[in-house]
């Protein structure tokens, strides 16, 4: 028994130690293979249950599994062993000599090499060499070009799977090498890729269960622990379930298809940056934080030490604003509410209707007049889309938190032309940055004209504005609860994209031009406020009979010139006790809010 | 002129040219991307277009060194620039990074 267990921990504690280096920010590094084998092994007792009330023998088990694509597999039999021996040991509990007896004949069973792990012949034989080399002798080989296609399919499949499950992926699992004619090759499968797996999704990839014979020379499995892993050579991929060979077109078929999923899982991620997903990917494990020393001490590894310093970095508010952000997201996937886009593998092109994409520019004001182009282009923004109370019929922007180098409006009839591009960069001529803005201002109104009457009303009448992000039916409801005597149906909550660095400037100029009083700019960053110097470059004349409050959520200074006052609040909640101080002074307002991220959390 | 202004682990070997873009997408554009972070999930969307990776963490087994080799990308991960290279022409040589000096 002691063989076995210290066999398996000293696989597992390679794993770390070869993986010690950064891998995924979505998961923090390394942390996620000894915490999902952790997680994993609440899950062994119902397992073997499982197994033993089917009257499973090992043999049986390994019968059911042996093949291509199965969920059985020498991965999931060693995830279930290295699970079992990791959360009995880390929980300092006794080990069941049964367990590890069934796990172990398991796997001698389903393989057919004789041996329990990969690391004691650099193999993992499950097929025999017949079995390939017929798939070889009765397939057509791909060609090198067609190759390389393929290898970029195989490179997007497995970015997608890196992206969901990590080190976790039960789903990609290699194994060989077999011998054909002198030649090595390598069996990868990419299996289970289904709604079911990916529950957000409202569709299915065309082909759920591929496997790919690549090429390689007299390598061994445990060659793919080294950088040779990413360079073999797919020589035919096969559907597992019909076992025809993939032509060409199937090929770039899933891969499409593949990309449309990672875009639904980004649109997904899509309140979440870089750093709240790092936060995210903690948060997901903080239920075991008070392991945390524990396991560090056990096993004597560092690997805790990132998760450990991320957290006590960040502020607290931080934390419990991904974290309620997460648990939104969680259940808005469950509920099925993400919107359509989100739950769609329709093209952007399509959402939109590409007849309506009359002109993207990018940063540098390039127009782009290739429809794969801006599609790509699209898709490279890791799109955000807003759409106007969620009508098609006003209007939609894309574009991007981080990217800021695309806007695109269109209208759903696809009659107007307005685009802007959001993100001007500083290095952009002053001319274009002129000629762009123009267009847009003289845009705008189009876009208005098609919007609904009610909102267009709402707008020529309106004598207060609250520029800023998202959720803007959030600031319905602060009015709403404030009581401040505005009736609802005098709410107009507006969507735009959020990349709109000069956003504040194209409302206020529309709406100060219909004589608002008040303009009150909530936001955590610099395209949320609104300067009065740079208003004043717009506005002229009007400037000075418009009265302009920034409250800003966080420390900042201003971007346009170093006089701005700001009134400063140091969380979401205070930046609502201002205004709802502002409101309560002046009273009986109409109201366009264009709401902020950060407003949700004030509701 | 090409001037040395750093190297890394070779991930996956190549020579290509290009203009250095920011990994966090800031607005910058370009061909090769500069990132801190191997991040598989930042780069994904990006990987069939760029021209190569440059990332200043990571080891040669990390996700994007991998996806970087089946894309048939030049990666150096692991890389120690001595100068910020963003927004300027950079030549990736396998492990190593030079900039183009005006003039």
């Amino acid at each position: 028994m002691n063989c076995i267990e210290d066999y398996v921990m000293g696989i597992v504690a390679k794993i770390i130690r070869q993986r010690g280096e950064q891998k995924s920010r979505l998961f923090i590094p390394s942390h996620y293979i000894p915490m999902a084998l952790f997680t994993a092994a609440d899950a062994v007792p119902e397992i073997w249950q499982y197994i033993r009330d089917a009257g499973y023998t090992p043999t049986k088990l390994a019968t059911i599994g042996r093949g291509v694509c199965s969920p059985i597999n020498q991965k999931s039999l060693f995830v279930m062993l290295a699970s079992y021996v990791l959360g009995k040991r880390l929980r300092g509990e006794a080990l069941e000599q049964n367990i590890l007896d069934y796990c172990s004949d398991a796997m001698l069973a389903y393989r057919c090499d004789g041996t329990i792990f990969a690391e004691q012949n650099g193999m993992i034989r499950i097929l025999s060499d017949k079995f390939v080399c017929d798939r070889i002798i009765e397939s057509e080989l791909l060609s090198d070009d067609e190759r390389n296609i393929a290898s970029r399919m195989c490179a997007a499949l497995r970015t997608y799977l890196f992206c969901l499950n990590c080190e976790a992926r039960g789903c990609m699992f290699s194994h060989g090498p077999y011998y054909c004619d002198s030649t090595t090759y390598i069996v990868g499968e990419f299996s289970h890729i289904n709604k079911e797996h990916f529950y957000w999704l409202s569709y299915n990839l065309p082909i759920n269960n591929i496997f790919v014979l690549y090429k390689g020379d007299g390598i061994t499995l445990t060659d793919l622990g080294t950088p040779i892993h990413g360079t073999l050579t797919p020589i035919v991929i096969f559907d597992a379930d019909g076992g025809r060979a993939l032509s060409i077109q199937d090929i770039e078929k899933v891969e499409a298809n593949v990309h449309n999923a990672l875009k639904n899982t980004l649109e997904i991620l899509q309140e979440f940056d870089q750093e709240s997903r790092n936060i995210m990917g903690a948060l997901v494990y903080l239920d075991f934080y008070s392991f945390l020393s524990k396991i560090s001490t056990r096993l004597g590894y560092e690997y805790w030490r990132y998760v450990r310093d991320l957290l006590e970095s960040m502020p607290p508010h931080k934390i419990s604003e991904v974290r309620e952000k997460y648990e939104r997201m969680m259940r808005r996937v469950a509920l099925g509410k993400n919107g359509p886009w989100l739950t769609s593998s329709t093209p952007t092109k399509t959402i939109l209707g590409a007849q309506n994409v009359l002109l993207v520019l990018d940063a540098d004001g390039t127009i782009f007049d290739s429809e794969d182009l801006i599609e790509k282009t699209i898709i490279r923004t890791c799109m955000h889309i807003h759409s106007a109370k969620g009508d098609k019929d006003l209007f939609f922007g894309l574009s991007n938190g981080r990217l800021r180098d695309l806007i695109l409006l269109a209208k759903d009839n696809g009659v107007e032309r307005t685009a802007e591009i959001a993100g001007i960069r500083s290095n952009v001529r002053s001319e274009l940055r002129k000629i762009i803005r123009a267009e847009l201002l003289k845009a705008m109104p189009r876009v208005f004209a098609g919007a609904k009457e009610a909102i267009r009303e709402a707008v020529i009448n309106a004598n207060l504005l609250i520029v800023s992000d998202n959720y803007h039916e959030v600031v319905s409801t602060w009015l709403e609860k404030a009581g401040l005597g505005v009736a609802k149906e005098h709410v107009v909550t507006l969507r735009t994209a959020n990349t709109h660095e000069n956003k504040g400037e194209i409302y206020a100029k529309i709406l100060m031009e219909k004589k608002a009083d008040l303009v009150i700019a909530v936001g955590n960053d610099k395209k949320d406020v609104l300067c009065p110097r740079a208003l004043d470059n717009i506005l002229r004349e009007k400037r000075e009979k418009t009265r302009v409050i920034n409250v800003f959520i966080g420390d900042w200074k201003c971007y346009e010139c170093s006089e701005c006052v700001f009134l400063s609040a140091e969380r979401p909640e205070d930046a609502y006790a201002i205004i709802m101080n502002i409101l309560a002074g002046g009273g009986g307002w109409r109201i366009i809010g264009l709401g902020d991220k950060h407003t949700e959390d004030l509701a | 002129m090409w001037r040395k202004v750093g190297e890394g682990k070779c991930a996956h070997p190549g020579v290509v040219e290009g203009v250095a873009m920011g990994g966090r997408w800031d607005g910058n554009r370009g061909d090769i991307v500069v990132t801190k972070t191997a991040s598989a999930i930042e780069l994904s969307m990006l990987l069939p277009s760029v021209k190569a990776i440059i990332c200043t963490e990571g080891g040669v087994l990390s996700h994007i060194a991998v996806l970087a080799r089946e894309y048939g990308i030049p990666c150096v991960v692991g890389a120690r620039i001595e100068e910020n290279i963003v927004g300027r022409r950079v030549r990736v040589e396998n492990g190593s990074i030079y900039v183009e000096d005006e003039g």
